[in-house]
């Protein structure tokens, strides 16, 4: 699957790279594609680009605040998860994101 | 210069988390690196409550964006004896990466390194080597390292 996603924390240092990269990470290891977009203290990194989002069969968005640009993912399904448990746990949380959109889809079938 | 030998504290014995921030908090006052010791530990504090900083098993990267400090700086501890962090993983924590920043700070040269430093805290050979460290000067050549990138 191909996945795009936010990340953002309050102070914006150190768990906004972190989810990033540990989602990052999951997706290597299981298999899908996933980019992340930071909205952080510097900024804006790594942004998404319209292509991606519309090659994306799910948005991942692991913030604590509200985020930047959320309208960009409109008719897409947006997963929320927290911050602090795809820190610890990135493929715990892909492997139950998969498990959602996989069942989405085939409900819709 | 975000961390100098100064700031680097290694195998130290702390019986538990808030030791090891007032522990910190003490050395940046003394240091000059924060005017206000109380105001430092407050802010770790809330920053804690918010989710806990211990990130993995043995790691936890406290951090405060305080109106407390006067310039981004980096501290470095590492423990004899592992502490619980008071995480819900249960994490164990035996290196702290404590990141100090100002509070209006973003940005910066120095804020895209720590973002670089907490992103390759992720990676599983960087770990290993932070574990490893055992003199002030391996941790400084794996920080010169996140610079150069």
């Amino acid at each position: 699957m191909k996945f795009v996603g936010i990340t953002s924390c309050i102070a914006g240092l150190a768990h906004t790279p972190m989810a990033a990269k540990a989602l990052e990470k999951a997706g290597d290891k299981l298999g899908h594609e996933v980019k992340i977009e930071q909205q952080g203290a510097m900024g804006i990194v790594n942004q998404l680009k319209a292509s991606d989002i519309s090659a994306a069969d799910a948005v991942i968005i692991a913030a604590d605040q509200s985020i930047e640009g959320e309208d960009r993912f409109k008719g897409k399904p947006i997963i929320r998860v927290k911050l602090g448990q795809v820190v610890s746990n990135g493929e715990t949380v892909l492997t139950k994101i998969v498990k959602v959109i996989t069942e989405k889809t085939q409900s819709s079938k | 210069m975000l961390i100098t030998e100064k700031q680097i504290y290694l195998k130290q014995t702390f019986k538990d988390r808030n030791e090891v921030l007032a522990f910190i908090a003490e050395q940046a006052m003394n240091q000059d690196v924060i005017n206000n010791k109380s105001l430092l530990f407050d802010d770790f504090i809330a920053r804690e409550g918010e989710y806990s900083t211990a990130v993995q098993e043995g790691i936890a990267i406290p951090h405060a964006k305080s109106a407390a400090v006067k310039k981004p700086q980096l501290y470095f501890v590492s423990l004899e004896e592992p502490i619980s962090w008071a995480s819900p993983d249960q994490y164990q924590v035996k290196v702290i990466f404590a990141i100090l920043v100002p509070k209006e700070e973003a940005g910066t040269k120095h804020i895209a390194i720590l973002s670089a430093l907490a992103s390759r805290l992720m990676d599983d050979d960087f770990q290993e080597a932070v574990f490893e460290i055992d003199q002030e000067t391996q941790l400084l050549n794996l920080l010169k390292k996140i610079e150069e990138v």
